[in-house]
């Protein structure tokens, strides 16, 4: 499994899909850090300026200020590098189940469920990498310029990996019915677009009989924008607000990995 | 199913690749193994002939584990095929084997013998070794970049990295040059002095005759024949006697004695037993013919298949 692992992780380190995405995470990263400005006043005061604008200033005290710009910066890893490491890691399934390949993948002495794993843990990994690349250096940066800490945001990268993870679990319950990495993309994306309109269901006008339903998905289905929601909580506050959200993505996780493992496991090709 | 010395033994093996078609029943479903038994002893070379289609690929990839009969077993080096301790003792060749792109020649060595839980220490003596051996040594280029025949050279390679004790070898010489071919025939008799068992695949008739030690002819799923490269190629006992001249008492001598058929001044033809081409042989000789050699009429392996399968 861990040779599967660092397989995978080569293998969607070598996609240019993968490059870019690192790559333009660092490029954000960079960018947002030369729009932040700061200016050390006396008695241990600073001015933080986003942008060079000067807005009227609202002074929220600098740990706050920094905290909302770290969460700033963790918006974009939520949302579009989501996305985009979902383009990047959720054919590591389908390209091993490509003809010629899969011959010698699976004659080899390491079950089919561990090559399985070892990919899904490697998407995993990339989502971090990119999140940790796309955020950590502005923390970094400010608690060496300001001395606050933003240590929540490492908590806040594992609750937007299991967000990620759910996904992933999608894509690889996707590649096994049919060959190619289309319907694995397709299946994450939609879980994911799909997960704030069911957190806003009982917002809607609907058909009496489509509520139950709509409770159904929402209970079953990963939970992505509250995990979102958790994570910016979480920096501000340091607490974890509501625990259902990520032990429930963590059971669809299980159950769908589970499903998916015994099922390239019992497979004929 | 317990003898020892028996490294792959299947009995009865039936294949049928379900399509949706099928089971809507729009189509008939079309078996690729029609109940194959078989049997392969430890230390040889079994050569597994038949047409594109004839169900080789699929015995070889149920062997494997990779897929799986409709009914029937399979048996190999004392387990089941798909066993992953089994399969660490095994090396395989895929028939069109497709190299992820960013994996170079040792990469892909490196992850095939991890795969097979190598020793890392292990693979660095060994990979150096076996691209050396397969004529990729310095090869630096990416895996995707290779032709044909390096393809197949690498496959050879990452078949040999857990030096299996039972090797798979399907179409193994598609795509070489007769070098390449030479070479892997050296290759699977050095193998088989060194003990191994080599399950080969192939439709080019020649390279089989050259190398096996069995062969099995398969036709549409089933099992044709089975047995010796000599027993195949023996033909039916015709024999050719080539004399230095012919003369009408020559002729006449031999119309005398059997049905022949003349060729310049070789003669043909097919003796009852021995009595008979003694006979022939006397009264050639009474007849003051010089005889220059005798020899039986062997028939190719090509032949002879093309007789198992016409009929
Ligand atoms: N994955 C598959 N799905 C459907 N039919 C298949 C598949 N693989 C092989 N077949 C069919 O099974 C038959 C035997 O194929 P194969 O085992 O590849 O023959 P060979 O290797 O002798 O050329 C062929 O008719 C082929 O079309
Ligand atoms: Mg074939």
């Amino acid at each position: 499994m861990i040779t599967s692992y660092w397989d995978a992780l080569h293998e969607s380190l070598s996609r240019r899909v993968a490059l870019v995405l690192i790559g333009l995470a660092l490029v954000t990263s960079v960018g947002f850090n030369l729009l932040v400005k700061v200016t050390p006043l006396p008695n241990k005061q600073f001015r933080i300026v986003l942008g060079n604008a000067p807005l009227p200033m609202r002074d929220i005290g600098v740990p706050a200020m920094v905290h909302n710009l770290v969460s700033q910066q963790m918006g974009i890893a939520g949302t579009l590098w989501i996305l985009g490491a979902l383009f990047g890691a959720a054919p590591l399934f389908s390209s091993t189940l490509e003809k010629g390949w899969l011959e010698l993948l699976f004659s080899k002495g390491t079950s089919r469920w561990q090559i399985f794993l070892g990919r899904f843990l490697a998407g995993a990994t990339l989502y971090a990498i990119t999140f940790g690349v796309a955020t950590f250096p502005l923390a970094v940066r400010m608690w060496w310029q300001t001395d606050v800490r933003v240590w929540e945001i490492s908590v806040a990268m594992l609750l937007f990996t299991l967000s990620f993870a759910s996904l992933m679990a999608v894509a690889a319950m996707a590649s096994l019915p049919q060959r190619g990495a289309s319907l694995p993309i397709l299946g994450g994306v939609a879980v994911w677009l799909f997960s704030p309109f069911l957190m806003r269901r009982a917002e809607m006008d609907a058909w009496p009989w489509v509520k139950p339903v709509l409770d159904w998905a929402y209970r079953i289905f990963p939970k992505c924008s509250e995990l979102g929601d958790a994570a910016s909580a979480y920096l501000k506050t340091g607490h974890i607000t509501a625990w259902w959200p990520i032990w429930s993505t963590g059971v669809f996780i299980a159950v769908v990995m589970a499903y998916t493992l015994w099922s390239v496991e019992r497979k004929s090709f | 199913m317990t003898n020892t010395n028996a490294v792959i033994e299947t009995q009865d093996l039936h294949k049928v690749y379900p399509s949706w078609r099928t089971r809507l029943n729009l189509a008939p479903a079309v078996p690729a193994l029609k109940g194959v038994s078989l049997r392969v002893e430890r230390g040889e070379i079994f050569g597994l002939i038949g047409a594109n289609g004839a169900g080789k690929t699929s015995l070889v990839k149920i062997l494997l584990g990779i897929s799986r009969p409709t009914s029937g077993a399979a048996r190999l080096l004392g387990g089941v095929p798909g066993d992953g301790a089994i399969r660490r003792r095994v090396g395989y060749l895929p028939e069109s084997m497709r190299v992820q792109d960013h994996l170079r020649a040792e990469s892909l060595l490196h992850l095939m013998g991890r795969l097979n839980s190598v020793p890392s220490s292990i693979l660095r003596r060994r990979i150096p070794e076996l691209l050396e051996q397969v004529g990729l040594a310095g090869v630096k280029k990416p895996v995707k970049e290779f032709s044909k025949g390096m393809n197949q050279r690498l496959g050879l390679a990452q078949a040999l990295i857990n030096d299996p004790e039972l090797l798979f070898l399907d179409e193994p010489t598609d795509g070489l040059d007769p070098l390449g071919r030479k070479e892997v025939r050296d290759l699977l008799t050095r193998l088989r002095s060194e003990g191994k068992t080599v399950f080969l695949n192939s439709h080019l008739l020649s390279e089989i005759e050259m190398v096996c030690d069995r062969i099995m002819i398969l036709h549409r799923g089933e099992v044709a024949r089975t047995g010796s490269p000599e027993e195949f190629t023996r033909g039916a006992g015709e024999v050719v006697i080539r004399l230095t001249a012919v003369s009408e008492a020559v002729r006449a001598a031999a119309a005398g004695v059997a049905v022949v058929a003349w060729q310049a001044t070789a003669l043909r033809f097919t003796p009852r037993d021995q009595a008979h081409l003694n006979e022939m042989i006397d009264r050639l000789r009474a007849a003051s013919a010089d005889i220059e050699a005798i020899e039986p009429v062997k028939e190719s392996l090509e032949q002879f298949f093309l007789k198992v399968v016409a009929a």
